[in-house]
């Protein structure tokens, strides 16, 4: 646990998690027509003509998205200063939070890069080159679950560890935390399927997998300014 | 910082000190365990739940493909493997009792027979598996055995899991038992709170095996 | 600490129960081969499913003593889960 901490700029840090999710939604979600993607079985001259008519919209999507991946580890970097209220600063659990965010902003940053790549020149690109480049992103967004699951771990097992009579961050948001980064295992049989429950598209794949991901978010980050506001007044009592 | 604010957790799941003799029964207020872990193990039953969703509307839409399907199963290997499970599930039982009783030799054995007995079902599960793959029977093979690979292949990542936590409850009792501290203060406390949140998990491994057994073996279809 | 509000009901010995869920499996997989129709079988099994959770819920995971919200919430989740199975035996 630190002695005294400089909080400025924790709650601006704090509020660029649901800003990041929201951001990501409209622009990778909505614009990019990922949310929710096109089914692996979809004919690759569907996905080719939806770049080709709506180019300059995943464009517009892809570069704000890329622009705002950073927000994530900025978002989970204040999370990891109030984790460092609950365990010691060079616990290497608070390392692995932060390590956890900026690998995750990297495994945002990289496939979008591939979708707007794909829209980039889309009339001079045959159909199942543009699929490729879709399919690969899908693949590289989906299967590097592991490197958010070692921040969700992080997080998770760091928090239990407080000892207050209130925590900082509730158990149960702990262990919730611990629950998504275990799901997002299942991601591991995404590329056996083209259909189904288990397809990127699938209920489970998709919309269980990034719905539970994408409530924890906001949800975190309410605690977390909610817990910035008690450090202040701890240390404003202690004083 | 001040100090209120470090004052440790009210324990839930322990027994009020009231002078009560009988300790192998929780506290009606608390839950068993801790309150949050819950959470996960809740979280994790609806994810199961919608698993089940998936399978039962597979099984309306193709009843014929998924009643041949279901043929091909092992039925015996199926019954041997919830045996194994409900065994060391009795077994766990016994340790959160014998733990509550404060009773740490008692609880040390009933949770080495929960990991003896419960790693059996790691090996009736493999003998299972590879039978099917060596008969060609695959992860693609058709939507019934897609299910089965992947909600027995889930529950078994559940298992080993939760082998792990067994084994680090045993090396926790045992850890206790060396410093001194008994199951009902200090330390131990903990331990008993941690063997009580163990318990829900493992027994939350057991029941999920039991709805997938009913499931994908016995539920006969025309 | 939170005192008990009231008197346990007797703890059901772990091994009693035990036997219940045996007996409840080994009925469950000689229906699922026997004489009766299939979706007669089919729904036994779910009700002995049902039922075994029921006791795991009660006697295993000690929730018969616990306070709310804990255990109408697992016992909801029984509902929905047998529900959803016999809905898929009874309309095939």
């Amino acid at each position: 646990m630190a002695d005294r901490v400089d909080t400025r700029y924790w709650r601006f840090c704090a509020w660029m998690g649901p800003l990041f999710v929201a951001v990501f939604f409209v622009c990778w979600g909505l614009l990019g027509h990922n949310f929710p993607p096109f089914a692996p079985d979809a004919p690759a001259s569907e996905v080719a003509t939806y770049f080709r008519t709506h180019a300059n919209g995943v464009r517009l999507g892809m570069v704000i998205a890329m622009s705002f991946a950073p927000a994530y580890g900025v978002w989970g970097y204040a999370v990891a200063k109030v984790l460092e209220q609950v365990i010691e600063k060079d616990n290497i659990l608070v390392q692995l939070a932060r390590v956890g965010a900026a690998w995750t902003t990297i495994t945002i940053l990289v496939p979008t890069s591939f979708w707007l790549t794909a829209a980039f020149r889309p009339e001079a690109l045959p159909d199942w080159m543009i699929q490729m480049l879709y399919d690969m992103a899908w693949l590289l967004i989906d299967l590097a679950y592991a490197v958010t699951s070692v921040q969700l771990f992080a997080l998770g097992v760091g928090f239990l560890a407080d000892r207050r009579a209130v925590p900082l961050v509730p158990k149960w948001l702990a262990w919730y935390g611990i629950w998504v980064g275990f799901m997002f295992a299942v991601e591991c049989i995404m590329p056996y399927f083209f259909s189904g429950a288990f397809a990127r598209s699938g209920i489970l794949n998709f919309w269980i997998e990034f719905l539970i991901w994408m409530v924890w978010v906001p949800v975190l980050t309410g605690y977390t300014l909610k817990a910035i506001g008690r450090i202040e007044r701890e240390q404003a009592n202690g004083a | 910082m001040p100090d209120t604010a470090l004052a440790p957790a009210p324990a839930m799941g322990i027994a009020s000190a009231g002078g009560r003799d009988n300790r192998v029964l929780p506290s009606v207020a608390a839950m068993p365990g801790d309150s949050g872990v819950w959470v996960f193990i809740f979280a994790d039953m609806c994810a199961f739940a919608v698993f089940f969703a998936l399978f039962a509307a597979g099984r309306i839409a193709q009843p014929a493909l998924y009643e041949a399907s279901r043929r091909q199963l092992d039925l015996a290997l199926g019954l041997t493997n919830t045996l194994v499970l409900l065994t060391s599930g009795a077994f766990m039982a016994q340790a959160a009792r014998s733990a509550r009783a404060g009773n740490a030799r008692a609880t040390l054995r009933c949770l080495a027979a929960t990991l003896g007995v419960g790693s059996l079902f790691g090996v009736s599960k493999t003998i299972e598996w590879s039978a099917k793959l060596n008969h060609g029977i695959g992860l693609t093979t058709n939507e019934f055995f897609t299910y089965y690979f992947v909600f027995t292949g889930i529950h078994f990542l559940h298992f080993v899991i939760g082998l792990g936590v067994l084994a680090v409850l045993i090396a926790r009792v045992r850890a206790d038992e060396r410093a001194g501290d008994t199951l009902a203060a200090g330390r131990g406390r903990d331990t008993l709170r941690w063997i009580e949140a163990g318990g829900a998990y493992w027994h939350m491994v057991d029941l999920l095996w039991i709805v997938l057994f009913a499931m994908l073996y016995l539920m006969r279809g025309a | 600490m939170m005192a008990p509000r009231a008197e346990h009901a007797a703890a059901v010995p772990v091994w009693a129960i035990w036997i219940m869920l045996v007996g409840a499996s080994a009925v469950g997989f000689e229906l699922a081969e026997g004489h009766a129709t299939a979706r007669t079988a089919a729904t036994v099994a779910v009700g002995l499913a049902a039922l075994k959770i029921h006791l795991v819920f009660d006697h295993y995971m000690e929730l018969k003593w616990t306070h709310r919200p804990l255990r109408p919430m697992l016992a909801a989740w029984l509902a929905l889960v047998s529900a959803t199975l016999l809905a898929s035996i009874w309309l095939t």
